[in-house]
C-alpha cells in the first residue's frame, strides 16, 4: 500500500478522522447488537478466552490509530522539511522535494539549507515556501476551509458503505428469518448445522469442515 | 520500399477499424437473429481486426528500426543512438503509439476470446463481442482522428530528439505491457457481464467464462504495479517504488477494485446472490481502466510519466460517459432478475468477511481517486493550486491496507453461511497465537512503532490461517487418500486449485506487506567526501575512492568509487553515477544498491567537484525492501498455479 510512514511527522489528525471510519466495522459487542438486531444472544457466552481473543483484536487496531499526536513548532530538520515540501521546478514537479534531483529541486534545497542555517524554525521556514510559492508548495495543504473536504469525502464515502453493509446485512437477515423454513438449494454439499454458541457446536462445525474439506480435496 | 511497408501500416489500421465495425455489426444482427451464422462472421472479423492492427504496430516498429525521422511519432520517441531494445520499447513510449498498442492487445485478447468461446452460445456470446468491438473501435479510431501516429512532417528530419533517459531501462520496456496487459484485461469480464445483462442469461455461466480473463487481467496489473515500482527504485533515485503519483494511481486503482470483484464474484458463484453487486463492481473496474489512461493520456494532471497534452481528454470524457450511462442503465433494466435468490445466513460468516473485504478494498479505491481528483477539483472550484502527497494517501492507505491484510487472516478460516464464536477460537488457535507470539517477541527486541507492529503481528495471523489451509487439507487427503504429507501437499495443488493457488497468492501479499512494513524504519543520511575519506554510517563504512568518466557520443557518465564495508569486512564497490545525455541536455541518476533479505543500501551521487574530487553522497538505509520484490513473483506464482490447465492434463 505504501512506502512511507511518518511516525513524526504527519497525521495530526489522521487518526481521528480515520477513527470515524473504522468504528461501524470493529467487533464491538454493542456495535454488532445493533447492527443485527436478534444477534445479541452470540455475545451472552462471553467466555475468558474469547474475551482474550477480542481485546487482542481491539488492542490491534487502537495501536494503529495512536498514531496522530499535534506538534508543536520545532527547531528545522531538513529531511524532513524537504519530504513536506513539493519541487518547485515546473517541469518535474508532482514529487515531494525529498528524492527531486533536478535544477530547480537543486535550487530550492540550497534555499531551504540557508534558511535553516539562518536559524529560521521549522513552521517559519514553511511559511517562507508558502508565501514565495503559494500553497501548492506544501505536499500536504492546510487542514481547513475548503482542503477539508479532501480528508472528509473519503471518511464519508466509508461510512456510507460501512453503513450500507450494515444496512444489507440487516435486510438480508430479517429476510432470513421470514423465509427460514425454505431450504437453500444451492452450495456443495449439504447445508452447515444451525450452530448455537456452546462448545458442542463449535465441535460440530469443525467436524462438518472436516467433512466437506475431505470431499473437496478427494479424487474422484 | 520502405515508404511502402509503412504505408501499409497505416491502411492496415483503417482495415483493422473496418473490420472492427464490421464484426461490430454482424455481432449485433447474430443476437438479434439468435444466428449462428452472422456471430461465426463476427468472429472472423475480429481476428482479422487482430491481424490488421498488429500489421499497423509492425510498420511503426519497422519505421523506428529503419529510422524514418519524417514520421513524428518516430521522430519524437527515438534517435539514431538509441539501442534496437529500446527502438522496439519506443512504440509505446509516447501517445499516439501508446494507444495504437493498446489496440492491438484490446484486438488479441478479444480474437483469443473468440477461439476460446467459439462453441458457446451465440446469445451471449453476440453481445460480449459487441461491447470488445466498441471499445476497439472507440480506440481505433482515437488513433486515426486523434493522435495519428503515421502522421508525417513535410521535410524529413537528420534525427530524432530520443526518448527521455529516465524510459530508457529494461523494467521500462517490459513494465507497460504488463500494466496495459492487466488494465485491457479488465475489458473482457466487463464485456462478458455486459453480454449477460443484455441476454439475460444472468445466471453463473458468464461469471465462469469472465473468471479466466478477470485472473489474468489482475495478475498482470498486479505485476505491471510492482515492476513499475521497481523501474522507480532502481532510476528515479528518491529511495523509494511508490510515491503515490497520479499514474501510479491510475494503475493501482482498478488492481483494488479487481481484487474485491474476483473475491466477490465466488460468493455469488457459490450462493447466487451479490448478483447487482457484481456487476457494479466489474463496471467501476472497467471504468477505473479507462480513467487511468485518461488520466495518463490526456495530460489532466501532470506529472513525470504524461508526457502528452491534447485534445483527446475530451473523447476519453464521453467514452467513459457513454460506458457508465449504458452499464447502469442495462443493470437498472435488469435489476429483477438480478434479485438474490439466497439471503446471507449470519454476519459472522464467510460471506459477510468478503463484503467487509470489499468495503475496505473500494474505500481505498474510492481514496485514491478522490486524492488523485482533488487537487484539480480545487483548481477549477477556488482557482488555487494544492497538491497532495504521500502523507495524505498514507494516511487513508496504511489502515486499509492494515485492514484487508487482517481480513486476509479471517476470510479462509471463517466458514460459509454461518459461524459459532467457540468454533472459530478453535479454528484460529494457531494464527491469533502467531500474531501475539510475533508481537511479544518484536517487542522484546524493541521494535515499538505501532504500525509495523500490526502489520508483522497481521502477517504471522495471515501465514498461521494459510499453514491451517494447508495443513487441514494435507490431513484431509492423507486421511481420504491415504497419501504422505508431501504428495498430498502437491496433489492439493491439482485438486483444490483455485483455492490452494489463491492462498500461495496472499502468501505473496503478506511477504509484500513485510516489505511494507520495513520502510517505517527507512534512514536516511548525506554527506560530502574527499579522496579517501570514509564515511560511517551503522554498521557500514563507504570510502570514496575517486570519480571516473566515460564518455560516449550521446553520454557523459560520471561515476563515483566508493568501497562498501559492513562490519569491517569489505563488501561490494558502488558506483552511484551521473549520466549527462547532451542531445536531451538532461541529467540522470543511476543509482548504486547493495541488496541483502535483510537491508538495501540505497546510494546517490547527489553532485560533485572534479577539481577538488569531492563527491556528495546521499544514502538511505532500507530494511526489507527485497520481500516487496520477492512477494510480488510470489504473487505471480501463485496465480499462474491458479491458471495452469493442470486437472485437465491430469484426466488425459
Amino acid at each position: 500500500m505504501t512506502t512511507e510512514f511518518h511516525p513524526t511527522s504527519s497525521p495530526r489528525a489522521a487518526g481521528r478522522d480515520v477513527a470515524t471510519a473504522r468504528v461501524p466495522g470493529q467487533t464491538l459487542p454493542d456495535a454488532g447488537a445493533f447492527l443485527i438486531p436478534g444477534r445479541v444472544g452470540a455475545w451472552r457466552g462471553l467466555t475468558p478466552r474469547r474475551y482474550v481473543w477480542m481485546l487482542s483484536l481491539v488492542l490491534m487496531f487502537a495501536l494503529a490509530l495512536t498514531q496522530s499526536s499535534v506538534r508543536a513548532d520545532q527547531p528545522a530538520d531538513i529531511g524532513q522539511l524537504e519530504k513536506e515540501l513539493m519541487n518547485p521546478c515546473e517541469n518535474c514537479g508532482g514529487k515531494p522535494l525529498a528524492g527531486s534531483y533536478c535544477g530547480g529541486a537543486s535550487a530550492a534545497k540550497e534555499e531551504l539549507r540557508e534558511m535553516a542555517d539562518a536559524g529560521m524554525s521549522h513552521d517559519q521556514i514553511i511559511n517562507a515556501f508558502v508565501a514565495k510559492y503559494g500553497e501548492w508548495i506544501l505536499a500536504v495543504p492546510e487542514r481547513s476551509g475548503f482542503n477539508l473536504f479532501a480528508w472528509i469525502l473519503p471518511v464519508v464515502g466509508m461510512v456510507l458503505g460501512g453503513g450500507g453493509l450494515a444496512l444489507f446485512l440487516k435486510r438480508t437477515n430479517e429476510a432470513r428469518r421470514l423465509s427460514a423454513p425454505v431450504p437453500a438449494p444451492a452450495g456443495p454439499g449439504p447445508t452447515s448445522p444451525e450452530s448455537g454458541t456452546g462448545a458442542a457446536s463449535g465441535a460440530k462445525d469443525m467436524a462438518e469442515l472436516r467433512r466437506r474439506l475431505e470431499c473437496e480435496v478427494r479424487e474422484d | 520500399m520502405r515508404g511502402n511497408m509503412i504505408q501499409l501500416g497505416y491502411y492496415a489500421l483503417w482495415g483493422a477499424l473496418g473490420s472492427a465495425a464490421f464484426a461490430l455489426v454482424f455481432s449485433v444482427l447474430a443476437f438479434r437473429g439468435g444466428r449462428e451464422d452472422l456471430q461465426t462472421s463476427a468472429r472472423h472479423a475480429t481476428w482479422a481486426a487482430a491481424f490488421f492492427t498488429t500489421v499497423a504496430c509492425a510498420g511503426i516498429v519497422y519505421a523506428f528500426l529503419m529510422g524514418d525521422y519524417q514520421m513524428e511519432y518516430v521522430w519524437g520517441n527515438s534517435d539514431r543512438d538509441m539501442p534496437t531494445f529500446y527502438k522496439l520499447g519506443a512504440l509505446w513510449g509516447g501517445q499516439s503509439g501508446s494507444l495504437l498498442f493498446w489496440g492491438w492487445l484490446l484486438s488479441m485478447y478479444t480474437a483469443l476470446v473468440g477461439l476460446r468461446h467459439r462453441k458457446d452460445h451465440v446469445r451471449l456470446m453476440a453481445p460480449t463481442t459487441t461491447t470488445l468491438m466498441s471499445v476497439l473501435v472507440f480506440f481505433l479510431a482515437l488513433v486515426l482522428f486523434g493522435t495519428n501516429p503515421f502522421r508525417r512532417a513535410d521535410f524529413i528530419p537528420p534525427d530524432g530528439v530520443g526518448l527521455n533517459p529516465l524510459l530508457q531501462h529494461p523494467a521500462m520496456v517490459i513494465h507497460p505491457p504488463c500494466l496495459y496487459l492487466g488494465m485491457i484485461g479488465f475489458t473482457v469480464p466487463f464485456a462478458f457481464a455486459v453480454g449477460a445483462l443484455v441476454s439475460g442469461r444472468l445466471d453463473n455461466d458468464w461469471l465462469k467464462k469472465a473468471r479466466l480473463w478477470a485472473v489474468v487481467a489482475w495478475l498482470f496489473l498486479g505485476a505491471g504495479n510492482i515492476l513499475g515500482g521497481w523501474w522507480a527504485y532502481l532510476e528515479l533515485g528518491w529511495g523509494g517504488y511508490w510515491a503515490w503519483d497520479p499514474v501510479e494511481n491510475a494503475s493501482f486503482m482498478p488492481w483494488l477494485a479487481g481484487t474485491a470483484y474476483i473475491h466477490s464474484a465466488m460468493i455469488q458463484e457459490r450462493k447466487q446472490m451479490l448478483k447487482i453487486w457484481n456487476m457494479v463492481l466489474i463496471l467501476s473496474t472497467f471504468v477505473l481502466t479507462v480513467m487511468g489512461t485518461f488520466i495518463t493520456r490526456s495530460g489532466l494532471i501532470s506529472s513525470v510519466h504524461s508526457f502528452a497534452q491534447s485534445n483527446i481528454g475530451y473523447y476519453f470524457a464521453g467514452f467513459l460517459l457513454a460506458s457508465i450511462v449504458v452499464s447502469l442503465g442495462l443493470i437498472i433494466w435488469r435489476r429483477n432478475e438480478l434479485k438474490s435468490q439466497q439471503h446471507l445466513d449470519s454476519y459472522l460468516s464467510r460471506e459477510s468477511a468478503f463484503l467487509f473485504g470489499n468495503l475496505i478494498l473500494l474505500g481505498g479505491a474510492f481514496a485514491v481517486l478522490w486524492g488523485t481528483l482533488f487537487p484539480m477539483f480545487t483548481e477549477a472550484i477556488k482557482g488555487n493550486r494544492i497538491s497532495l502527497g504521500p502523507p495524505f494517501f498514507n494516511q487513508f492507505m496504511i489502515p486499509v491496507g492494515l485492514g484487508i491484510l487482517f481480513l486476509m487472516g479471517v476470510g479462509p478460516l471463517i466458514p460459509w453461511r454461518r459461524a459459532s464464536w467457540s468454533g472459530l477460537s478453535k479454528v484460529f488457535t494457531v494464527p491469533a497465537g502467531l500474531l501475539l507470539a510475533a508481537v511479544a517477541v518484536l517487542l522484546i527486541f524493541g521494535v515499538t512503532h505501532a504500525y509495523a507492529l500490526v502489520t508483522f503481528g497481521f502477517c504471522a495471523f495471515v501465514t498461521g490461517t494459510i499453514f491451517t489451509e494447508f495443513k487441514q487439507g494435507i490431513q484431509a487427503r492423507m486421511r481420504s487418500q491415504g497419501e504422505n504429507p508431501i504428495a498430498a501437499f502437491f496433489r492439493l495443488f491439482t485438486k483444490g486449485q483455485r483455492r490452494y493457488g489463491g492462498y500461495i497468492v496472499h502468501l505473496g501479499v503478506v511477504i509484500i506487506f513485510i516489505g511494507f512494513a520495513g520502510a517505517a524504519f527507512t534512514q536516511e543520511s548525506e554527506t560530502t567526501l574527499g579522496r579517501g575519506e570514509t564515511w560511517h554510517f551503522r554498521n557500514y563504512a563507504l570510502t570514496y575512492r575517486g570519480l571516473a568518466v566515460e564518455q560516449t557520443p550521446s553520454v557523459e557518465r560520471i561515476s563515483a568509487d566508493v568501497l562498501l564495508a559492513k562490519n569491517d569486512h569489505n563488501v561490494a564497490v558502488m558506483k552511484p553515477r551521473k549520466d549527462w545525455y547532451q542531445k536531451n541536455q538532461q541529467l540522470a541518476s543511476e543509482v548504486a544498491i547493495h541488496a541483502t533479505l535483510g537491508a538495501d543500501l540505497y546510494l546517490i551521487l547527489a553532485s560533485f567537484d572534479e577539481k577538488a574530487d569531492r563527491a556528495s553522497l546521499k544514502l538511505y538505509w532500507n530494511p526489507l525492501v527485497s520481500w516487496y520484490w520477492i512477494g510480488g513473483l510470489v504473487m505471480v506464482l501463485g496465480g499462474i498455479l491458479v491458471l495452469l490447465p493442470l486437472r485437465r492434463r491430469q484426466l488425459t
